[in-house]
């Protein structure tokens, strides 16, 4: 059990680190940045404590936004987030699915899988984007950014998980 | 307080949520001047919106303060514009007439004698044969008055005639109710030798003891030659609606009783 979470915070710290130091400074064509760190919602239990989550959430981001200068918005995406992820892991996996404790682990065919990761990404992303811009005008830069980093994230976790699919 | 302690537990992760959520807005607004700017505007946005609503609701309940504050008002006001109304070599102290605010609480007007109750009595200073006049036009005269309350017979009473005249020309005649149409009354005794034409204002002529000169009471609907050709039958179309209650003045003309010892 300490084993777990002494792992579980060397993942989430290798996690922020890694999106800290490389993929916040790709800015492919000048304005696309991958956000891959949500992985760590992934790595916890989907039976784990919510609150446990929401304060790994809110420190994580916290972290993030005091290194990105990003004031806020990687905490408040995160915590939203993290406070859906069951709801969604329900409205993707099915309402029957057993909750395992990570979703490789689930038994779920990889298109629900997907569903589920495409919904993470897309709920961070627009939060996260939508906090940026905060404004209604900007709309379709917000469109726009959560599309072509969320496809960028996507690719990056996609093959994560089936990396940890294939070691299963 | 059990139950309240067992609904924050059974809510706890929402209520976690909540407040790690405002603690990140707080960042955000302390942190970033763009977001205090748009935070700020979503603030007065919210708050206008609430009290908007609040004195709405306030506004409400003190609309029949206002009214009366408005009524008192209005009666300084017609008191003033009844001075400004008559002709100027008059001297003003003659024509200082007294201006009562009231409210028509119930008003008749499908029997060939209609009447009015006011809401204001001897108390409040009416005495009988007042004139009577809303905003739009003249009304009635009052009849009885007791200690709270009076009553008044309506333009639209047959028996009445009131001294009216054409505002153009001064041509002044008799107005009577025919005891037809609610609003429709009939001007008769204008000398076929003034011109008249649709539309024209009839206001009250100087000769009545009720009201003073120069108040609009309609307008020319409909005219024809008596077969005497001496005289014109004028339909007036009237300005106020006496099937509607309302705010109305009542007028004291101080000086009725002499002009009535001369006749």
């Amino acid at each position: 059990m300490l084993q777990d979470i002494v792992k579980l915070g060397f993942q989430i710290t290798g996690l922020i680190l890694l999106q800290f130091v490389i993929f916040s400074n790709i800015n492919f064509f000048g304005l696309i940045n991958p956000y891959p760190y949500i992985f760590l919602l992934l790595l916890f239990r989907l039976d784990g404590s919510l609150t446990t989550l929401l304060f790994i959430a809110f420190f994580s981001g916290l972290f993030l936004d005091i290194t990105l200068q990003s004031h806020g918005a990687h905490t408040i995406a995160l915590l939203v987030t993290s406070f859906v992820r069951s709801s969604l892991y329900q409205f993707t996996i099915g309402v029957n699915a057993d909750y395992a404790s990570k979703v490789w682990e689930s038994g779920a065919k990889m298109g629900q899988q997907t569903n589920f990761l495409v919904g993470l990404i897309i709920i961070h992303h627009l939060t996260y984007f939508s906090v940026i811009f905060f404004s209604w005008s900007a709309l379709p830069a917000i469109l726009i950014h959560t599309l072509s980093s969320g496809l960028f994230t996507f690719l990056i976790l996609w093959l994560t998980l089936m990396l940890y699919q294939k070691n299963r | 307080m059990q139950q309240l302690i067992n609904a924050i537990l059974r809510y706890r992760n929402a209520l976690i949520f909540a407040a790690l959520l405002s603690i990140s807005f707080i960042l955000l607004n302390n942190k970033s001047d763009y977001h205090q700017t748009q935070l700020s505007q979503i603030e007065l946005w919210f708050s206008g919106n609430i009290f908007q609503a609040q004195t709405n609701v306030k506004d409400y309940f003190s609309l029949q303060k206002d009214n009366l504050k408005l009524t008192q008002e209005n009666t300084l006001l017609q008191q003033q514009l009844l001075q400004l109304r008559q002709p100027q070599q008059e001297p003003v102290e003659k024509l200082n007439f007294q201006v009562l605010q009231a409210r028509v609480i119930k008003a008749s007007f499908n029997q060939a004698r209609n009447m009015l109750v006011l809401n204001k009595g001897a108390e409040d200073g009416v005495t009988p044969e007042m004139g009577i006049m809303s905003s739009e036009g003249i009304v009635g005269v009052t009849k009885t008055a007791v200690t709270h309350y009076s009553s008044g017979l309506s333009l639209l009473h047959k028996d009445l005639r009131i001294n009216a005249k054409l505002k153009n020309t001064n041509a002044f005649g008799s107005l009577f109710w025919p005891g037809d149409k609610p609003n429709m009354m009939k001007l008769t005794d204008i000398a076929t030798i003034n011109s008249i034409s649709i539309g024209d204002t009839i206001v009250t002529g100087g000769m009545s003891n009720y009201f003073p000169e120069n108040i609009p009471i309609g307008k020319v609907f409909n005219f024809s030659i008596l077969p005497s050709k001496r005289y014109y039958e004028i339909d007036v179309q009237l300005f106020h609606n006496f099937t509607t209650t309302g705010n109305v003045y009542l007028i004291k003309n101080p000086n009725k009783v002499e002009i009535e010892s001369l006749n």
